[in-house]
């Protein structure tokens, strides 16, 4: 029994009813919406919390015609400061009271005592 | 004698350009050219939008997000040719996502309009049989629907439609022929009482 005969439509009459179906167009205007969203997606918002980064200064190395004087001069500060650390007068120069600041430190990081160690053992074991 | 200065002789012109060029003039991001590829093909992507959605208000901007997923990477379309297709393939994956869990609110809310009508012939008018049609479409599965909306509405070949699907022609053939079915189904002796209608209404 074919389609035509038990009611239901057949295959030329499906095509005509298809025919019939809704032919929907976009709302006018869809290039310039769509170019609005282009262009808000390539400009997007920066966060607040990021920071911009800011490229280095590049370091300008000292030119050829400097680099004679400027030896002289590193070789001039090493052995001025070999003079001084020789004939102990770096001490001199230094303020009277920094010699007993540096040992104060210092105590703070001396290694723990064997008392030390028994009191760990007992806290531990009570 | 109208003035032709050299930098308006170098301006290509994109409405006789071929989807090739102008596929390659997007990917160096001159929008002119894009322009132009959306105004060939926008009508297309949003009809396959449309009714896959069942007609859902958001079918504009689902249209654009397709372009958008375009106008981000023109190259990875290597073969000119299948940029329709291509298109077609996204446009339907967004609205897969996008409309997944939710109703066709649009063509549903026209269901009991279609419904009443069908009962009586006289009242019936082509706007009332579009619905009805409508509906019918928008009850097939998503595969289906969308082998039909290719190949029927669009008039692609099986070819270009199994493409665009990612499927074989003997898949796609598969398909169609359920939709069919399916329709015929659906619409019962209600089709009988559409075509009569559209006939009264010819006449």
């Amino acid at each position: 029994m074919s389609d035509g005969e038990n009611g239901m439509v057949t295959d030329f009459e499906l095509d005509r009813l298809l025919a019939a179906a809704s032919k929907p167009a976009p709302l006018p205007g869809f290039e310039a919406r769509l170019a609005q969203r282009m262009a808000a997606s390539e400009v997007a918002p920066v966060n607040d919390n990021v920071i911009a980064f800011r490229p280095r200064k590049t370091v300008v190395a000292p030119s050829h015609a400097l680099r004679l004087p400027f030896a002289a001069a590193m070789a001039a500060s090493l052995v001025i400061g070999l003079w001084f650390g020789s004939n102990g007068q770096l001490v001199n120069l230094l303020e009277q009271g920094t010699e007993t600041a540096m040992l104060d430190v210092s105590s703070d990081f001396a290694p723990a005592g064997l008392e030390d160690l028994g009191n760990a053992d007992a806290d531990n074991l009570s | 004698m109208a003035i032709r200065t050299p930098e308006a002789e170098n301006v290509p012109d994109w409405r006789s350009a071929t989807d090739g060029f102008l596929l390659e003039a997007s990917a160096r991001r001159e929008q002119r050219a894009f322009t132009e590829l959306v105004s060939r093909y926008h009508r297309d992507v949003f009809r396959v939008v449309w009714r896959l959605s069942g007609g859902h208000a958001e079918a504009d901007d689902v249209t654009q997000e397709a372009f958008m997923r375009l106008w981000a990477n023109p190259a990875q379309i290597r073969d000119a040719k299948a940029l329709k297709g291509w298109l077609m393939r996204v446009a339907a994956n967004l609205v897969m996502d996008r409309f997944r869990r939710k109703p066709t609110e649009e063509l549903e809310a026209a269901d009991d309009v279609a419904d009443t009508a069908l009962g009586a012939e006289a009242q019936l008018d082509r706007a009332k049989v579009t619905k009805a049609i409508d509906l019918a479409i928008a009850s097939l599965p998503e595969r289906q629907k969308l082998a039909l909306m290719l190949v029927h509405f669009e008039q692609m070949t099986n070819i270009s439609a199994a493409a665009s699907m990612e499927i074989s022609v003997d898949a796609l053939e598969s398909l169609l022929a359920r939709a069919r079915r399916g329709l015929r189904e659906n619409l019962g002796e209600r089709g009988k009482l559409l075509l009569a209608a559209m006939e009264t209404e010819n006449e």
